[in-house]
């Protein structure tokens, strides 16, 4: 079947042999180790101590630290285009740690904190600069030097801003105080008057009082400068135009650093999978001699962990048993090439548990159809397809990315088929191809094609509901058979087969009345409709001790009738996407010809909006498809048979971010 | 020549349309503002906040398919209309408003719900499958509509 078979394997080992076993398991990487430290929480038995994993923390908070920093020098530096990639070399463990050994991160990590750490503070200072550039900016005209702003022992100056329409009420309040104020205006902007008043220490108190009262902005001056406002600034530009040079310096030394430290991600790496072999051993148990581990593995993988294990080391037992009932058993699923693609889709929704069976090959053809029908080009279907088909080809995808771009593949075939069957290439882009390649239409539509849907939409719509019936079915017998594998053969019969015996006299009925069909056939149907209301009567209301409540309950299950019928309903969307993409697509190549009037570009924009256009068609017609026929496997099917949420299996094995590790010897 | 039945099938076609893509409107700005959230924090989910926010767009797609495809049937389309009788234009009028209306009100909704999903899978990356089917049933009364137009349009003799 579709769930691989699992074994309990338990490991005892000297304790000596600690290191050496972890990291061969690491590298046979078919093992979840479980966590025993709950489980034998015995006197005798030790928890593995939390173990001081804090030297390869750090380094490798410093190792990303630095990673991070340098990133932004990344872009850059690619243009001198002379740096090799280490990273697209494959490095086996041996060559890994000895190539971390002659690494100095600290060094570098150092290198990396300064400058950092200068970047901030000449950002900070610059920063501070303008912001005094600016305020200094209105003060050009000041000729006074700013330490003599501070007054002398008896007297004070006060400088600011006040809003024109207070200056002069102010200046009258001010001169009030008393004789011993000068007050000079210096210059105004279209809002205030800048102005300077000089007087004796004792009127400060007051007149301040009166100033904050008619809203004046005081000038703070910069006392860490000397000289006139003009020369300040002066000053500060050439300060600003340093701190640009010390930057630029500082980013070409980063990019320096960067390019002749790519083995950071190395590091990065390698302390990773370190980090990982510590993380493990939390889970550890042990004697005074003995580590105990337990995990989980595939049968498939019995053999191969035997041998990587015991190749070096003879000191070690396994045993291996089967797992009992109430174990949380992790699943892994297991299907041919065709099939695996749409295992993506179960594992949205939750992966089966272990005693359940794989959904996966069961809906698989279903989704495949269903993708096709709703998408219904052979156009998109046959570039899907194809890039999907180079992607694969021209990069490395891994885990779950890569099903899912193997599944669009398959369903870019499967639209493909069904695009050409409905005569559907680019909506009716056929139609305009220039009369010396028009037997490509002949051939296309009038040999390979079988329905129009624009023209006579009921067909694909019959057929859209029909599958949802053969699923709806489907679904059925998979539970009624899941139930007589159980042994649980009434419980199937009661409950799926008195429902299948409803449902095929009620569509029976209909048809026979439909068609001219003979009389006894007619009859036959209405039993077995009769027959089938029956059955669902008695059985439904069976856990209800009281007659009464057996019968009610029954007859209130009739009611599910409406969800059946409206689950095959539910099928129409196939119907409605698929003629949806195809009537868009004919829409886009009949507004495309408007463009033909446009003078001399005429015909270039004909195509760019032609290729945009069917762009933006596909990709919604894409995604509508991927929701749609999720959807019906998700709510119309699942529902009928499955339950899903199972944990997967997690093997713990070598992980990496920048870098390929080879694992064989 | 423009008879009544003509402008009939023109409101229809604005009804279909109009509606339908404010529906979408509405529903893409709420999941878009939820997304820009997400992004403030996790820029490397735009991908899936994409798909996401993008769901609710597709009434508008119905709406103008079905508006576009009465300008097609009825002619407009290529400069030719046909002389509707008023009570043809009525019953495209008609055929027009599934579309129209379930199409505002559950793009509207839809917009609502993947927001939450948004939210669901800003915290729960790996329940993007389930965030996505919860979606996908407010589409569900939105292709439905779809299908009403499509068959009652079918059944007017033109």
């Amino acid at each position: 079947m579709a769930i691989c078979k699992v074994k309990k394997v338990n490991l005892f080992t000297h304790i000596e042999l600690k290191d050496k076993v972890i990291l061969e398991l690491q590298k046979a990487g078919c093992i979840q180790i479980t966590d025993v430290t709950t489980k034998l929480a015995t006197s005798d038995l030790l928890t593995y101590k939390k173990i001081k994993a804090t030297e390869i923390d750090s380094a490798l908070v410093e190792v990303k630290y630095c990673i991070d920093y340098l990133s932004d020098f990344k872009d850059i530096s690619k243009k001198s285009g002379k740096s090799i990639d280490p990273l697209k070399d494959i490095y086996d463990y041996k060559k890994l740690a000895f190539l971390f050994s002659n690494f100095d991160s600290k060094n570098i990590y150092r290198k990396c904190k300064e400058l950092d750490g200068t970047l901030k503070e000449l950002k900070n200072r610059e920063n501070y600069l303008k912001n005094l550039q600016e305020h200094l900016e209105e003060w050009k005209e000041l000729d006074i030097k700013i330490e003599d702003l501070e007054g002398t022992k008896n007297t004070k100056l006060i400088l600011g801003k006040i809003p024109l329409k207070n200056y002069i009420f102010c200046l009258e309040e001010i001169k009030k105080i008393g004789q011993e104020i000068e007050i000079k205006k210096i210059d105004k902007n279209n809002k205030q008057y800048k102005m300077i008043i000089i007087s004796i220490s004792e009127h400060c108190h007051f007149i301040n009082k009166i100033l904050n009262k008619y809203n004046f902005e005081y000038f703070n001056f910069p006392l860490e400068f000397s000289g006139t406002p003009k020369n300040i600034l002066r000053d500060i530009s050439e300060e600003l135009k340093s701190i640009e040079k010390k930057r630029e310096d500082i980013f070409d030394i980063s990019k320096k650093i960067y390019r002749e430290n790519l083995s950071l991600y190395l590091a990065f790496d390698y302390l990773n999978i370190c980090k990982s072999r510590k993380d493990i051993e939390i889970y550890l148990k042990q004697t005074q001699k003995v580590i105990i581990i337990e995990g989980w593995i595939l049968e498939k993988d019995i053999n191969k962990l035997k041998k990587q294990l015991f190749e070096e080391n003879k000191e070690l037992e396994m045993i291996f048993s089967n797992p009992k009932e109430n174990d949380n058993i992790p699943v892994a699923l297991i299907n041919n090439k065709f099939i695996q693609p749409f295992e993506s889709i179960t594992e949205l929704y939750g992966i089966p548990q272990y005693k359940e069976f794989d959904p996966t090959p069961l809906f698989a053809p279903f989704y495949f159809i269903f993708f096709g029908i709703c998408l219904s080009d052979a156009g998109y279907g046959l570039i899907m397809a194809v890039l999907c088909y180079f992607a694969l080809l021209k990069f490395k995808f891994k885990g779950t990315t890569k099903k899912f771009i193997k599944l669009f593949f398959l369903c870019g075939l499967s639209t493909l088929i069904i695009g050409a069957i409905m005569g559907s290439w680019m909506g009716d882009a056929l139609n305009y191809l220039p009369p010396n390649i028009l037997f490509l239409k002949t051939f296309l539509i009038d040999k390979l094609s079988l329905l129009d849907p624009i023209k006579n939409p009921m067909p694909l719509l019959l057929i859209s509901l029909s599958l949802g019936v053969i699923q709806i079915y489907t679904g059925f017998i998979i539970k009624l058979i899941a139930n007589i594998k159980e042994s649980k053969m009434k419980i199937g019969l009661m409950d799926q087969g008195s429902w299948l015996l409803l449902i095929s006299g009620l569509l029976l009925y209909i048809i026979a009345n439909t068609i001219t069909c003979p009389v006894g056939f007619k009859i036959f149907t209405k039993y077995l409709t009769i027959t089938g209301v029956l059955s669902v009567v008695i059985t439904q209301g069976r856990s209800n001790k009281n007659i009464i409540l057996k019968i009610a309950v029954g007859i209130i299950s009739l009611y599910n009738l409406i969800g059946y019928i409206s689950d095959i309903l539910s099928y129409s969307r196939l119907f409605a996407l698929g003629l949806s993409t195809a009537v868009l697509a004919v829409v886009i190549n009949t507004s495309v010809l408007f463009f033909k009037e446009v003078p001399f570009i005429g015909i270039i924009l004909v195509t760019l909006v032609f290729l945009a256009a069917h762009l933006f068609n596909m990709v919604l017609g894409v995604m509508g498809a991927f929701v749609h026929s999720t959807r019906l496997q998700y709510v119309e099917f699942f529902t009928k048979f499955y339950k899903g949420g199972g944990s997967p299996f997690k093997p713990f094995k070598t992980t990496t971010k920048y870098i390929k590790v080879q694992i064989s010897r | 020549m423009i008879t009544q039945g003509i402008v009939m099938a023109f409101l229809g076609s604005a009804i279909a349309i109009g509606l339908a893509c404010s529906g979408s409107g509405m529903g893409v700005g709420i999941a878009g503002a939820a997304a820009e959230g997400v992004l403030t924090e996790e820029p490397e989910k735009f991908g899936l906040m994409l798909f996401l926010s993008a769901i609710p767009g597709t009434q508008g797609i119905y709406g103008l398919l079905v508006g576009f495809w009465v300008l097609m049937k009825t002619g407009i389309f290529a400069g030719v209309p046909l002389p509707l009788t008023l009570n043809q234009g009525w019953q495209i009028f008609f055929a027009c408003i599934p579309v129209g209306v379930v199409g505002f009100f559950s793009g509207w909704y839809q917009g609502k719900t993947a927001a939450a999903a948004i939210g669901l899978v800003a915290r729960n990356p790996e329940e993007v499958g389930k965030a996505t089917v919860m979606v996908a049933m407010v589409e569900t009364y939105a292709v439905f509509s779809l299908l009403a137009s499509l068959l009652l349009f079918n059944g007017i003799n033109l």
